[in-house]
């Protein structure tokens, strides 16, 4: 188990030219991962390292593409700019059951796994809603450490996870898909609330630009709703043929020069509402361990039957657990 | 999540030109029941791509699947790329139509368990946990 007392030298490692950097900066993500407690001290000992230029959050169900999307984002941004370094965090969803995961994202990204300039990391939720917690941001303030430029944090894509990544992210990417279903579906799910910008992919398949005209409407009778006068366009790519992925990278470099200064302002902000609800998530699970070892069913058999009340138990409860702290 | 029941994390993959990836995927489901994070990297990588991919997920085994005979030559470079980059205390596993004539070789090169066909999961599941033991 690596402990507080080996993070310096694993930084220092990890900004060498040594061989063994990469190795240093995985295990610092495995500190940032395994414990909070030696979180902290990763993150003091960040707190001047340099930070990512761009986070770039991209979101979207499963099966709509966002690892492969993932890889030809990292194509464009390496022919791009070529002495730069991109880093990746692929977030897939732990067994309820078991605890363990499948992190598959790599597989599509595979290409560019002996790339130096190139950083994937893997992370299973592990219980944790969307699976952004304080672990993904000491992964991500890594990723700065080691010089990352641009990081893409690739979400579940299920549940909560577009909400979470979306105070991590300067700005979000939504991955939409024909096949999905009308745009009520994409409307009622909430996504267009969190895009700063929305990838229609696949459009090598035949329904796509007519999704992409439908989604196109959509996102106009929504930014007329809210009186507001900038109309977001969909992008249509397609990650399989490679199409539509540069005028996309130049997009998110256009959008980024412009909200730099912005974003700058916003990120210590957001991080205070995901670090909020980490607490709360956190609390959450130690009050249900506590209600656990307190069980007793009465109160239960109480509220089914209507003799007491919710509020009435959680009063109790929260008195008990005090004096259980106590 | 306790600190203590931490998943470990495995990287289970393909080397070289072999695309039989039942076993690898099949293993991969039976780890990931038993509680593993396992990433899979699929078919045809390069052993540079596997030590690469090793050590940014900080995994602490390599299982490689061969069904192609060229379990030898493949095993030994990825043994030297992780020594050249510090990572030979990563634990390296194999498993797939291996001859027996080769298992002593392949120990003598520094692959702690090999699993040929036939194996139960339950024996594959308890070596694992009994070679991740800190």
């Amino acid at each position: 188990m690596i402990s507080h007392q080996d993070i310096p030298a694993l930084i220092q490692d990890a900004c060498s030219e040594h061989p063994s950097w990469s190795r240093a900066a995985g295990r610092l993500m495995s500190i940032a991962e395994n414990s909070s407690t030696e979180t902290a001290h990763l993150l003091a000992a960040l707190t001047n390292a340099a930070e990512p230029r761009i986070v770039l959050g991209i979101t979207g169900a499963p099966g709509s593409g966002k690892s492969s999307l993932t890889n030809s984002l990292i194509t464009a941004f390496r022919q791009q700019y070529p002495e730069r370094r991109i880093g990746v965090i692929a977030i897939d969803p732990s067994s309820p059951f078991s605890g363990g995961a499948l992190l598959g994202d790599r597989v599509r990204m595979m290409n560019h796994a002996d790339d130096p300039l190139v950083f994937i990391r893997s992370s299973a939720t592990r219980g944790n809603m969307g699976g952004i917690t304080l672990g993904t941001l000491g992964v991500l303030r890594v990723m700065g450490l080691i010089g990352c430029d641009l990081v893409i944090i690739e979400t579940v894509g299920v549940g909560q996870s577009e909400f979470e990544v979306i105070e991590i992210a300067d700005m979000t990417a939504v991955v939409l898909a024909p096949g999905q279903g009308d745009t009520i579906q994409f409307l009622k799910a909430g996504l267009m609330e969190v895009g700063d910008l929305f990838i229609i992919n696949k459009a090598d398949s035949p329904d796509a630009e007519r999704y992409c005209t439908e989604v196109a409407n959509a996102l106009r009778y929504l930014a007329s709703a809210k009186g507001s006068l900038e109309i977001v366009q969909p992008f249509l790519v397609s990650a399989r043929l490679n199409t539509g992925i540069l005028q996309l990278l130049e997009h998110i470099e256009i959008f980024s020069q412009r909200e730099q200064a912005n974003w700058l302002c916003k990120r210590r902000a957001k991080m205070h509402a995901r670090i909020k609800r980490v607490i709360f998530e956190e609390a959450r699970k130690q009050i249900e361990a506590a209600f656990e070892a307190i069980a007793y069913t009465d109160p239960i058999d109480h509220i089914i039957t209507g003799q007491s009340t919710v509020a009435t138990v959680i009063d109790r409860l929260v008195k008990q657990l005090a004096s259980q702290i106590r | 999540m306790s600190e203590e029941n931490i998943p470990k994390r495995i990287l289970i993959g393909k080397v070289g030109l072999d695309g039989h990836h039942r076993g690898a995927k099949y293993v991969t489901n039976i780890l990931r029941a038993a509680g593993y994070e396992v990433i899979y990297t699929g078919i045809r990588k390069s052993p540079e791509q596997i030590v690469a991919s090793a050590i940014q997920e900080d995994v602490a085994m390599i299982g490689l699947s061969f069904l192609s005979g060229a379990h030898l030559p493949l095993f030994h470079q990825v043994v030297d790329l992780l020594k050249a980059q510090d990572a030979d205390d990563i634990i390296l596993v194999g498993g797939g139509v291996i001859p027996p004539d080769d298992l002593a070789a392949l120990k003598a090169m520094g692959v702690a368990e090999v699993f040929t066909p036939g194996v139960a999961d339950q024996n594959i599941i308890e070596k694992v946990a009994a070679l991740l033991k800190d």
